[in-house]
């Protein structure tokens, strides 16, 4: 009678009858898994029934087999949700802690029918050190409810709490945070970046208003919006109640419900004397890949850069001018 | 520590901190109307350090026509000249960045040369863009140059919808003074308009004041020039 193996056997198991037909070397996942699934359809004939009985393993199986080998994990979404997903109340997040964190990036997803968390791939480390300086929380909004809540849920007082409680356990302050977005991610930056006082706001097409929601050729945004009622709050009203707003990253084309309350979003900061950044293209779509990795960095660096400080900008010019502001 | 080079190009005086074939590019600064020295900003890139490895050029308009020049004698080509002597290319003969700066008038003048010579950017502080909204100024300084600039002068609201050129990447400061803030909005509208990248930043005085240091320059400068922000 076969003996039933558990998870951690099979991996065990199936490596090592792997190796025994090919040589131990490291090589990127995605050539190692060739050669593996080439094993696994050709396996020598005097193989025992019982692993013939394993394969082929699922593609989840075969990381952990690679990450058995050579100690390191290729990003799998099963793996990672297992192992850094954390719940508060109904609200589920991913967090990569690094473990000397100087910042944070909480990347906030867009509107989607299926539970994602946006980029968690270009974040994932293979081995699982987390050495570099920022630590990256992910959180996205199952109920379509733009981060707010719909009715009398208060849904964004959760997404604070989950910020605070990720902000303390890392032993950094709210300016070391910075939180990009695209499209209700975007609105959700904006919104949880003004709340906290963040070091800075990326936001992608983000939507600004129920007016303006009601440009897009699909109603799904304004009725979604509206069932939020006074949870859902304008950006430029976001902008006027946050007690200090950091520097505001704001990108969007010509598509009309993107591009609908530009002038109301500059005169809100330009009240509240905050550095905003339009980038304002000439697309018509509102769908977009951007922001690029590269991009979300340089940006990042420029928040954190004093010469963005309006503060220590007018120190600055009243040391080398005399002009008193 | 580079020395100021002063010299006589085409006429015009010009200063220059060279940073040699290595330059990552070059800054341009035009000095404003009311420049109690010939050459605004020559202190803030007199140590090495603080040009981050950008050469600066510094131009001057005597004639207080914000950089149009006299009647009948028309000096944007003269300008144009003048920067591309100072511009270098790199190992590859490409253009190195080009980065415009400049306040009030030099503000303007940073706009219009950025733009009309297709440049990396303009970082400006309170820049006149019209002779509509300089009126807001009690001073009649401002519309005197203007009109000393004759039939080159052009607004910005005009000149920035010309469809030949893509607008330059754009950092502008301003405050409450009514005539900056018209001035910036403008600005806004023209970059809402059309498409491009503006950073705006509002200070809080109420004069005609801005806030721009060497720092916001270079940092700046350094990031207009490694993002590519079209869509």
């Amino acid at each position: 009678m076969t003996k039933l193996l558990n998870t951690k056997q099979i991996i065990s198991h199936v490596a090592q009858m792997f190796l025994k037909s090919f040589p131990n070397h490291e090589v990127p996942y995605d050539t190692w898994v060739s050669s593996f699934r080439f094993w696994e359809q050709n396996i020598p004939e005097e193989t025992t029934k019982q692993l013939k009985a394993l394969i082929p393993v699922r593609d989840s199986i075969a990381k952990l087999i690679y990450q058995h080998l050579y100690i390191k994990m290729p990003f799998d979404r099963e793996y990672i949700f297992k192992k850094y997903e954390h719940q508060f109340e109904d609200v589920e997040y991913l967090l990569y802690p690094s473990t000397k964190t100087k910042r944070l990036v909480v990347l906030l997803s867009g509107y989607s029918d299926k539970k994602t968390y946006n980029r968690y791939s270009w974040y994932w480390d293979e081995n699982e050190q987390w050495e570099t300086d920022t630590s990256y929380l992910f959180i996205n909004d199952t109920t379509g409810s733009w981060y707010s809540g719909f009715d009398d849920e208060r849904r964004y007082s959760k997404y604070i709490n989950i910020l605070n409680n990720t902000l303390n356990s890392l032993n950094i302050t709210s300016k070391q945070t910075f939180l990009v977005g695209g499209s209700m991610g975007g609105y959700g930056a904006i919104r949880l970046g003004m709340e906290i006082s963040a070091g800075g706001i990326i936001a992608i097409n983000p939507q600004t208003s129920i007016n303006a929601a009601k440009f897009h050729n699909d109603p799904t945004w304004s009725v979604n919006i509206e069932r939020c009622g006074d949870n859902f709050i304008p950006v430029d009203q976001c902008i006027e109640t946050s007690d200090n707003p950091p520097p505001l990253y704001f990108e969007c084309g010509k598509y009309a419900a993107d591009h609908e309350d530009v002038k109301k979003i500059l005169a809100s900061a330009s009240d509240k004397r905050i550095s905003i950044f339009f980038n304002l293209h000439g697309s018509d779509k509102h769908v977009t890949y951007s922001p690029a990795r590269e991009k979300v960095e340089a940006l990042i660096s420029l928040f954190e850069n004093s010469a963005m400080s309006l503060d220590q900008g007018e120190l600055d010019a009243e040391k080398m001018v005399g002009v008193k502001f | 520590m580079t020395e100021l080079i002063l010299q006589t190009v085409l006429g015009q005086e010009t200063a220059f901190y060279d940073e040699g074939d290595n330059a990552k590019g070059l800054i341009v600064c035009f000095s404003a109307l009311d420049a109690t020295n010939k050459f605004n900003r020559v202190s803030w890139f007199k140590s090495k350090e603080d040009r981050h490895g950008y050469s600066v050029l510094y131009l001057t308009d005597p004639t207080y026509s914000y950089y149009h020049g006299e009647p009948g004698k028309p000096m944007f080509h003269t300008y144009r000249k003048i920067i591309e002597y100072f511009s270098r290319p790199n190992k590859e003969g490409d253009a190195k960045p080009i980065h415009t700066v400049g306040s009030s008038m030099g503000g303007y003048a940073a706009i219009y040369f950025a733009f009309k010579l297709k440049l990396t950017s303009a970082i400006v502080g309170v820049p006149q863009t019209s002779k509509n909204n300089a009126l807001v100024h009690p001073n009649s300084n401002w519309i005197t140059a203007m009109k000393a600039a004759t039939d080159q002068w052009i607004d910005l609201e005009l000149l920035l919808q010309q469809p030949n050129n893509a607008l330059p990447n754009l950092y502008v400061e301003y405050g409450n003074y009514p005539a900056d803030k018209l001035a910036a909005q403008a600005l806004v509208d023209l970059y809402k308009g059309r498409e491009g990248l503006i950073i705006t930043r509002k200070g809080s005085s109420n004069d005609h004041d801005y806030f721009l240091t060497a720092n916001t320059v270079t940092t700046t400068a350094c990031y207009f020039d490694n993002q590519d922000f079209k869509d």
